[in-house]
């Protein structure tokens, strides 16, 4: 009971310090807009006017308008309806591949940190080989190797990224098994598994989500790019980066083309990063005070 | 399986460097004489109105000024660098603008393929077509001072018959002989029509120069051209004029060809104003003409962008799917969204205007947009309920197939056909589609301007080699055996209007447009793009 208690009052405790943050609050504000409006595209405005082309001199590249909030692109297409549904491309490309590559970087990192030695050497190692070639060139070639293709490229990014996941998780579980209570637990004979389950993971959940968060902006980035250089997601499909990338030739005669693609872009990655900021300042215990 | 790997080379060359639309055509302009690789080089450009910047210049319209102020260099860029400058043993067409600089051939051939003497006298075709003979100017000096003589010629012919890439102008002659020191008799296998503007597509080159060095010839060059190479390097090569040029001196001194790989830096460089002359990706043609600072010149080519079917693989082996997917295309979107409108529909494959031989677009059976039509055809061919094209291979590297290909997908959704774009690197490309190794491909070619030449492109000899739609057509085979003897143009002018008309009542192809490249130019550069870029100048300032 008492201790139920005192989780709820952390809780509360924790939430109370993130929204003291105004940044955080206003980053985690455009996050949860963001996902209302990838959940309700299709009734904030349905999908096949993002593929529906005019191509007339009169109806490409115009202007935003009041029939078209954010105008159109250089075949015509309600550049509004591209930029709402080519959301869901880019979140599922920040989404995904974090989550997935965060379990895979729990898990080998978990294994590498407890069981150490041979196995901690061997994953490691591997590890380190990997952190030698830079991330972009990575998974470019692992893009270039699987193909173009959203789903080769979730997979390509997702690979680049768990070498990362691993290191981080394998340094903060190091850092709790020589905390005091390990020792307790240890000393009251407690399985690996309990010890593994009731102790570590709790205590890791914390800066693993904080990082989960953080590396959404980045995962989004990378899919951004990778579709901007033609190894993503394929046209007609609307996704921020490949919209980027088609607007280049129109630069100058229709400037909201990659404008309005761009800024939301970088709104949703400083969302993320802010809202992934706030909660590491709201876990990070020397700032409670 | 020498020729096919020759057929392989001359291919990649021919398609390599085209896009749909021209948008690459910042490479230098291939202006002169066609030196380079016979088909691709030809001059194919004309100008089609020149109103579309400030005041129009052209060489005939003011008489030369005789000013000192005048500059007399010339810089071009090119995106692809020259790696050699040998006319015959060629490998990329942006070797072209050296090639043409350096070399010349025995006669001049226009876009109309009006033939006139240029290394030449006069020639005179006997023996009823069989045997062609030359005499030649007198006083002609190479690049090294020797005079050009009948023996140069012959070992010019002689060269070029080793050469994959020259192989469709020379591969009819039986044997070229010097009748005398300024006389070469060139006799045929078989009488053949187009020959006496092939001829142009053979550059003479210094004998002695060539056979002394042997595999270096294509770095240490010697021709008769009014410019000779100064200085190459990776970055720029520069063209110095030749003193003892046997025509009309040019007004030019130096020629700079610098290396820009990248399209929109090339761009940037020309309005820093570092480059003269610049050929301007669709895109920007109307930001650059609302400056008012350029001479806008349009320049319309035989290049044409068009859908290839493979017609011996499934579903596109049934005419029916074949004429569905042409009723289904809207060409003028294509080239609106694709091209930026610059550009003609085409109903064939060359541009009647430029091609010796092809009717008019007029006379061609050709497909409106009609959906009802189309979605009966493929009900007919019983794919009622939709068919899957499968992969549709695109030719990477060009935005305007790329856009084609996505503009397509949406026209032909529109009838329940789906496929998938599948970008190919060119040199790939170019290898599947030979082979056959696709199914429904978006490309652009530019053939010949006699259809004496694209002879390869059609008939069932062709097939693994220029006949992509692996087409096969009795009566067209035959046509173009009837053509090849006829000597009466207009005789031919029916067999070949036969030809192209059984070729699109198959639909087996779907041609979309004719491409049109823009080229902006410093407004004092005097000059024209279909005329060699020697005889350009500069007005007095």
């Amino acid at each position: 009971m008492n201790n139920t208690a005192k989780k709820q009052s952390q809780f509360r405790e924790f939430w109370r310090i993130f929204f003291q943050n105004k940044p955080a609050v206003v980053g985690l504000v455009i996050v949860i807009l963001l996902m209302l409006m990838v959940v309700f595209a299709e009734q904030i405005v349905p999908e096949k006017l993002a593929f529906e082309q005019h191509i007339t001199k009169a109806a490409r590249m115009q202007p935003p308008s009041k029939e078209h909030i954010f105008g159109t692109d250089h075949l015509g297409r309600d550049l509004f309806a591209r930029v709402i549904h080519g959301g869901r491309y880019s979140l599922t490309v920040g989404f995904i591949p974090t989550i997935v590559a965060m379990l895979g970087g729990m898990l080998l990192g978990a294994c590498a940190a407890y069981f150490g030695g041979a196995v901690e050497n061997l994953i490691m190692r591997i590890c380190d080989v990997f952190a030698c070639i830079p991330g972009t060139l990575l998974t470019l070639s692992f893009a270039a190797v699987l193909g173009a293709g959203m789903d080769n490229m979730m997979v390509a990014i997702t690979i680049t990224a768990i070498p990362g996941c691993t290191r981080f998780v394998r340094s903060i579980i190091l850092n709790i098994v020589e905390q005091d209570y390990m020792e307790a637990a240890r000393m009251c004979g407690s399985s690996s598994f309990r010890i593994m389950t009731r102790h570590v993971l709790p205590n890791a959940m914390g800066p693993l989500i904080m990082s989960t968060v953080s590396s959404i902006a980045g995962m989004i980035m990378m899919g951004a790019g990778l579709s901007f250089l033609g190894m993503g997601v394929q046209p007609p499909n609307p996704e921020w980066g490949y919209m980027l990338s088609e607007s280049r030739d129109y630069m100058y005669r229709a400037p909201h083309l990659f404008i309005i693609p761009g800024i939301f872009i970088m709104v949703s990655i400083l969302a993320f990063n802010l809202t992934g900021d706030g909660l590491r300042d709201a876990l990070d215990p020397k700032l409670r005070r | 399986m020498k020729k096919i790997i020759a057929m392989l080379l001359a291919l990649l060359m021919l398609v390599s460097l085209m896009t749909a639309c021209g948008a690459k055509k910042e490479d230098a302009p291939a202006a002169d004489a066609p030196a380079a690789d016979a088909p691709a080089e030809a001059p194919a450009e004309d100008i089609l109105d020149t109103d579309l910047g400030s005041a129009p210049v052209s060489p005939e319209a003011e008489d030369a000024p005789e000013a000192s102020t005048a500059r007399t260099d010339l810089v071009l860029a090119t995106t692809v660098p020259m790696d050699g400058c040998d006319p015959h043993f060629n490998t990329s067409t942006a070797n072209g603008t050296a090639i043409n600089l350096v070399y010349e051939t025995l006669v001049l051939v226009d876009q109309q393929v009006n033939v006139t003497p240029l290394l030449c006298e006069k020639y005179d075709i006997l023996e009823e077509g069989l045997v062609y003979e030359y005499k030649l100017k007198q006083g002609v000096k190479f690049h090294n001072g020797e005079e050009m003589k009948a023996s140069d010629v012959v070992y010019s012919f002689t060269r070029a018959q080793q050469a994959p890439g020259m192989y469709a102008n020379v591969a009819l002659i039986e044997s070229i002989e010097a009748v005398d020191e300024y006389t070469v008799r060139i006799k045929l296998i078989q009488p053949y029509a187009p020959f006496y503007h092939l001829v142009g597509n053979v550059a003479i080159v210094s004998e002695k120069a060539a056979t002394e060095a042997g595999d270096a010839f294509a770095t240490e060059p010697c021709g008769t051209g009014a410019f000779t190479i100064s200085e190459w390097t990776a970055e720029k090569i520069s063209f110095t004029r030749f003193e003892d040029y046997h025509g009309e001196t040019p007004k030019l001194e130096t020629i700079t060809v610098s290396t820009v790989s990248d399209a929109a830096t090339a761009l940037m460089a020309f309005e820093a104003g570092d480059l003269d002359y610049i050929g301007v990706p669709n895109s920007d043609v109307e930001r650059l003409t609302n400056t008012g600072l350029y001479n806008m010149v349009m320049v319309a080519s035989n290049n044409t962008t068009y859908i290839t079917f493979n017609n011996q693989v499934a579903p596109f082996d049934d005419v029916r799917v074949r004429q569905a997917i042409a009723y289904a295309i809207n060409k003028e979107e294509i080239l609106l969204g694709a091209c930026e409108g610059y550009g003609y529909i085409a109903e064939t494959i060359g541009n009647p205007d430029y091609t010796l031989g092809l009717p008019d677009v007029e006379d061609v059976v050709t497909y409106e947009q009609n959906l009802e039509t189309a979605k009966q055809l493929l009900a007919e061919a019983g794919y009622a309920d939709g068919l899957d094209l499968g992969k549709m291979m695109v030719m990477a590297g060009s935005d305007e197939f790329s856009l084609t290909a996505e503009i397509m997908k949406s026209q032909l959704e529109a009838v329940g056909i789906t496929f998938e774009v599948q970008l190919t690197e060119p040199s790939s490309f170019v290898a599947d589609a030979i082979t056959g190794n696709y199914g429904i491909a978006i490309m652009g070619i530019t053939l010949g301007i006699d259809m004496a030449e694209h002879e390869m492109a059609y008939v069932t000899a062709g097939i693994d080699q220029l006949n992509l739609p692996r087409f096969s057509n009795e009566r067209v085979d035959e046509l173009f055996g009837l053509a090849m003897v006829e000597t009466d143009q207009a005789k031919r002018d029916e067999y070949y209007a036969e030809v192209v008309n059984i070729v699109a009542e198959q639909a087996a192809i779907v041609p979309l447009s004719y491409s049109v490249s823009v080229i902006a130019a410093d407004p004092a550069l005097i000059f024209d793009p279909i005329l060699p870029v020697r005889t350009w100048y500069w007005a007095a300032e």
